[in-house]
């Protein structure tokens, strides 16, 4: 990430440039006036100013390998410390240049040359520790920036993907045939349509609630989906069959996501049921030991290359994987002019608490 | 009066349907059917004018049973959630029903049908078109009601057959062979064993040098009088 936002190092060396630069020329003009613009202090000015240089790139390098994340104290505590090392780096630098070469630069050797030395590094250290707060605050603001932009980003997706999933699970041809078909069922038996309108409200009440990615106790999926059904039958009448095979004493303990046995009763109806003129027998299996077995069987075959079937399996899988990543199994089998789709979930990861 | 069948896989949607259409005097309903199969079946026996068609059906879709039916009748699509497939259709062509089907919608779509007089009651399955009858073409998203007048051709190719009309040449999923038995015989001809053109269409004959002719159509194609029709076809322009 830091050198996602240090990317421009040019910018950062002509800002250097500026800094150190205008330092350099106004301690050349403050020291030259009292001293008559000696060669010496020209040179001791330049020096100064590449060991600043030359200091700042080493903080950069500091730094830039630690993080942003780190507690205000952390981040002080190395400000202090990288300053003192790069003021450290900045004074060996000066002395080099200037100690062996004191006569010819300033026409005397003095004594206190290195005293004098010495006693500038806690300038240097405080210019540099101004540097690294400017440097640090640029560089955490930055980092902020970004941090908010990929938030954005992530909320805008997040948006259009429960967008997208609403949109799947609110089946605009089953909800209006449904409505059509109880519209003539109040004309045949009134008391059947108004239950029909209740189960119709149940599942369109689930289903807008986009609890999708949510878990729910396995009682309450399967009188959602007996609703769902109803509905169905309404549509098909006696060319659905469907076979309830519930295998479990402990069946209230269990959790399972919002819309799965719902999810894979419809597409057997659509595929096994919707396609054929006779109709036929769903089967659905609820068998919970230690772990619990969903499955959904329907009459015909997996067809071979249809898109939705495709889109809707992906959307299972993609669902038990974002809830219980391997603790949850998909399979969709095809045996004997029979398809079966099973959901298996471990028990560790969905009983009640 | 207007003989009506539904063609609807739910009772329920039936009911709904049958009795909506109770309250419209134009029409009276003779059938009603579940599936493809059974819709085919009727229609092999009896004249209908109407026909409301349900899109998804177990045996197929409704657009299956048009394209089979020469001349088309009028009809009506029932959907509950595929209107996008019939707004492709050119100039409002067939005329659909959104459910839950409410009566003013329904009476609308009926004097709709009484209002289009392009079509005359139409014949059995295997009965002769006339020239102002329509047939139902489906290629991609494309939809057409043809009526006869405006075909210049009909070529074979292989077990479809491709319709020249206006500069357009959609595929019919029904072989030549079949296409020919449907056609008045006044007005087309098969000139050879690709081709059935309109007579009225043919703007130019020219003697062609394997003894046989060449036809200019009014689109400008050129189609060939095999020699075993040349002799017939010089009969049939000197009527």
């Amino acid at each position: 990430m830091a050198n996602a936002i240090m990317r421009t190092p040019s910018t950062f060396w002509l800002m250097q440039l500026g800094i150190w630069g205008s330092l350099m020329l106004l301690n050349l003009f403050v020291r030259g006036y009292f001293s008559h613009y000696k060669l010496g202090e020209l040179i001791n000015s330049f020096s100064l100013f590449i060991s600043l240089m030359i200091a700042s790139g080493v903080l950069r390098r500091f730094y830039r390998d630690r993080g942003t994340d780190d507690s205000l104290p952390k981040g002080i505590g190395q400000a202090v410390l990288g300053s003192a090392i790069a003021s450290l780096v900045a004074i060996v630098i000066i002395g080099l240049v200037l100690l062996p070469n004191q006569e010819f630069l300033f026409g005397e050797v003095s004594n206190l040359a290195l005293l004098q030395l010495l006693a500038s590094y806690p300038n240097i250290f405080l210019f540099l520790l101004c540097w690294s707060a400017v440097y640090l605050l640029i560089k955490r603001q930055k980092a902020l920036k970004l941090a908010y932009t990929r938030e954005a980003e992530l909320k805008e997706q997040l948006a259009a993907s429960q967008m997208e999933l609403l949109l799947n699970q609110l089946n605009p041809h089953f909800m209006f045939n449904a409505i059509n078909n109880i519209r003539a069922l109040i004309l045949e038996d009134t008391d059947k349509a108004r239950d029909s309108l209740a189960q119709l409200s149940d599942v369109l009440r689930v289903t807008l609630q986009t609890k999708q990615d949510k878990l729910w106790p396995l009682v309450q999926e399967i009188e959602l989906t007996k609703s769902f059904i109803k509905l169905n039958i309404l549509q098909y009448e006696q060319r659905l069959v469907v076979d309830w095979q519930i295998n479990s004493n402990n069946i209230e303990r269990w959790l399972v996501p919002c819309l799965s046995l719902q999810l894979l009763v419809e597409n057997a109806i659509k595929h096994g049921i919707g396609n054929s003129k006779e109709g036929g027998l769903i089967t659905i299996k609820i068998i919970a030991n230690k772990s619990l077995t969903l499955e959904v069987i329907n009459p015909g075959k997996i067809a071979p290359s249809s898109s939705s079937t495709r889109l809707g399996i992906t959307n299972i899988q993609q669902r038990l994987n974002l809830l219980f990543e391997d603790k949850a199994h998909f399979s969709l089998t095809e045996h004997n002019q029979l398809v079966s789709a099973k959901i298996i979930l471990e028990e560790t990861q969905c009983s009640a608490q | 009066m207007f003989r009506a069948m539904i063609v609807e896989d739910s009772r329920l949607g039936r009911l709904e349907l049958k009795s909506q259409l109770a309250n419209i005097n134009n029409i009276e309903l003779v059938a009603e059917a579940e599936n493809l199969a059974d819709a085919r079946d009727y229609l092999k026996q009896h004249k209908i004018d109407v026909l409301f068609l349900d899109i998804n059906l177990p045996d197929g879709n409704g657009f299956e049973l048009l394209t089979e039916l020469m001349p088309a009748p009028k009809v009506i699509f029932t959907t509950a959630f595929e209107q996008y497939a019939l707004e492709a259709f050119d100039n409002n062509a067939v005329d659909y029903l959104l459910k839950p089907i409410t009566l003013p919608r329904l009476i609308k779509a009926c004097e709709r049908l009484a209002g289009d007089d392009s079509v005359d009651k139409i014949g059995s399955v295997d009965g002769v078109m006339t020239m102002e009858q329509r047939f139902f073409v489906k290629d991609g998203t494309q939809c057409w009601l043809i009526p006869l007048t405006q075909v210049e051709r009909f070529e074979s190719l292989g077990n479809y057959t491709q319709v020249h009309f206006d500069n357009k040449h959609p595929m019919l999923n029904k072989t030549l062979a079949q296409i020919e038995k449907r056609l008045p015989d006044k007005h087309f001809m098969r000139v050879n064993r690709n081709h059935i053109v309109q007579l009225n269409m043919v703007k130019e004959v020219q003697p062609c040098s394997t003894g046989g002719l060449e036809l200019t159509m009014e689109s400008g194609a050129k189609v060939e009088v095999s020699r075993r029709q040349t002799s017939v076809f010089k009969g049939r322009l000197a009527l």
